[in-house]
Formats: C-alpha cells, structure tokens, sequence
C-alpha cells in the first residue's frame, strides 16, 4: 500500500507525512524554536521547493508513505496519478492520494526570492512561519488518511 | 514501451508531437496551417480533461503513445509519476516523458490560451496553429530524437 500526501509546494505534504509515520506530534508547536525542531525533523533542507515525489518511511503497518509537491492543481494530479493507474494496470486500491492544503503559495515564491537575494536566514524565518501555518491543514491530512486507511481495509 | 508527450492542456503542442511521431503529420516537410489545424484532437481538449493521459496510436515499433497535460508543474509532475511507476515495481526505462512544450513559441501559447481558456475558438485555433507552422521544424526535431531514445531500448 501506497499513501502519498500531496501539497502546493511540499511542506504541508512532508509535515503531514511526517505526522503519519509518528515522527511528529499532533499539537502544533507553539513557538519559534518548536516549529524549527519540527522543520528539521521533516528533514529537508528547503521543504517549500523540495518538489516531487519522495519516501519518507513505512508506517506501523508497511505502507510506504511518500509527500509530493506539486506545481501543479490537485485535480490534475489525482486524474494524472489515476489515469497512470489504469494505463498500467495498477491496482487503485492499492495507493492513495491525500491532499495535505494548505495555501502556501506567498511562503514560495518570497522564500525563493529571498534566498536568491542570499538572504538565507530570512528565508529561514519565513519558512518556519510557514509551518506553523499548515500545521493545521497537515495534521487534519494525516488523520483523514488514517480515516480512509482504516475504511478501505475494514471493507477488504 | 510507452511514450508520454506532455504539455499545459494536452491541446496543442503535445498532440502536434505525438501526431508527428505517428506519421500523421509529415517529419520531412512542413504541413500548411490547415493540415495542422485538422490532426487528430488539435485545440480539443477541455479543462476537465487536465491530468488525463489520452492514447493516441502506436508506432512502427510497438510503443504506445499518449498525451497528456500537466498544466503549470509539468516537469515536476513528469518525475513524479515515473517515481509513482517505480514504486509499484515498473522499470522506469520502459516509460519516457517528453515536454513538447519546449518547441512552443508566443503564437502558440496566446492562441491556446484564446481558444480553451478564453473559449475564442474561431482566434484561437487558427493562431495556435499558425504557431505550431513557425515552430515546426522544432516539433520535427524533438520528436526525432524521442524517436531515436525509443528506437534504441
């Protein structure tokens, strides 16, 4: 089984695929420096562009959990994800697609100015706000995968 | 082995690519704007259709070609689904995106624009194909090499 959280950008993705797999917990930090602890924990070096498709682990019960940033609109990539599903054959039960939200679009592109300016540091800033954010939208992500885990298994 | 031509809307340069590789539309001349504008599902395809690989034809070789829109994260998106591919065990050679996009100049881009977002087809479409006449060469070229990529594996 294949859980991907998807995202605008790839923080809200990752933050929700983090919460997943346990590496975070379900309160959002309360601070500067808890948001930073929980950005690094994420483990990328610049989540708002770190686009794509990555793994990030296993889950207690073997799914692999991936975070997508998308460039693109969520309805192109669940009709793109889907429609390669069927050219291949693939099971659709056997992967899901949870969009993680969160309107990060502003956080992007000034930290991508930012950091081309080498203004690193504000960029830092700007991205740890940029977590607190979403943390919303990522945690209720992750417990609506859960959710939806746990129904398409009790109906197999 | 399968062939994804890829582009914003699946409409234009993505189709014009796909038909070239197909033979529908010649590699060794350029086709009058007419010729282009009538190829299979040129400046067809609808909004909702966006994301939705559609299969055009299979070459002399076997492979299978498709298009497909991706809207504004095409590149991004291509990597992702042949990630999305490898995760399920499928070789990644047996797959390859190419971004049709590329060969696409402003005449093309405004003329797409005008027809499927601005529904001005009866503007839109004949710019859109007029840009694909002044690019051709470039469609030409770029479905050559996909052909060789795919020629050799």
């Amino acid at each position: 089984m294949v859980v991907i959280y998807h995202s605008r950008g790839a923080l809200a993705a990752r933050l929700a695929a983090a919460m997943h797999l346990g590496w975070l917990r379900g309160q959002p930090p309360g601070s500067r420096a808890g948001a930073e602890e929980a950005w690094r924990r994420v483990q990328v070096e610049n989540a708002l562009h770190f686009e794509g498709l990555w793994l990030l682990g296993e889950d207690e019960s073997g799914r692999r959990v991936f975070a997508l940033g998308r460039a693109s609109r969520a309805d192109v990539t669940y009709r793109a994800f889907h429609g390669m599903a069927d050219i291949y054959g693939l099971d659709k039960r056997s992967f899901l697609l949870q969009r993680a939200g969160g309107p990060v679009a502003w956080d992007d592109h000034t930290v991508w100015l930012l950091r081309s300016l080498r203004l690193g540091a504000i960029a830092h800033r700007v991205e740890t706000g940029a977590v607190r954010r979403v943390w919303g939208s990522a945690r209720d992500a992750a417990e609506r995968a859960r959710e939806r885990l746990a129904i398409s298994e009790h109906r197999v | 082995m399968r062939v994804f031509y890829y582009c914003y809307g699946s409409a234009h340069s993505s189709v014009t690519a796909a038909n070239i590789h197909l033979g529908i539309l010649p590699a060794d001349r350029r086709p009058s704007v007419r010729e282009i504008m009538h190829q299979p599902l040129f400046d067809k395809a609808e909004h909702h259709e966006l994301g939705h690989p559609h299969y055009m034809g299979a070459d002399e070789w076997g492979n299978q070609l498709y298009v497909i829109g991706l809207a504004g994260g095409k590149t991004v998106m291509s990597r992702a689904l042949t990630d999305f591919l490898a995760a399920f065990g499928i070789d990644p050679t047996t797959t390859l995106f190419h971004d049709a996009l590329q060969s696409a100049g402003v005449p093309l881009r405004i003329g797409g624009l005008a027809s499927r977002r601005l529904g001005l087809v009866s503007v839109g479409r004949p710019l859109a194909a007029w840009g694909v006449w002044l690019k051709y060469q470039m469609f030409a070229d770029q479905v050559q090499l996909v052909r060789d990529a795919v020629r050799q594996r």
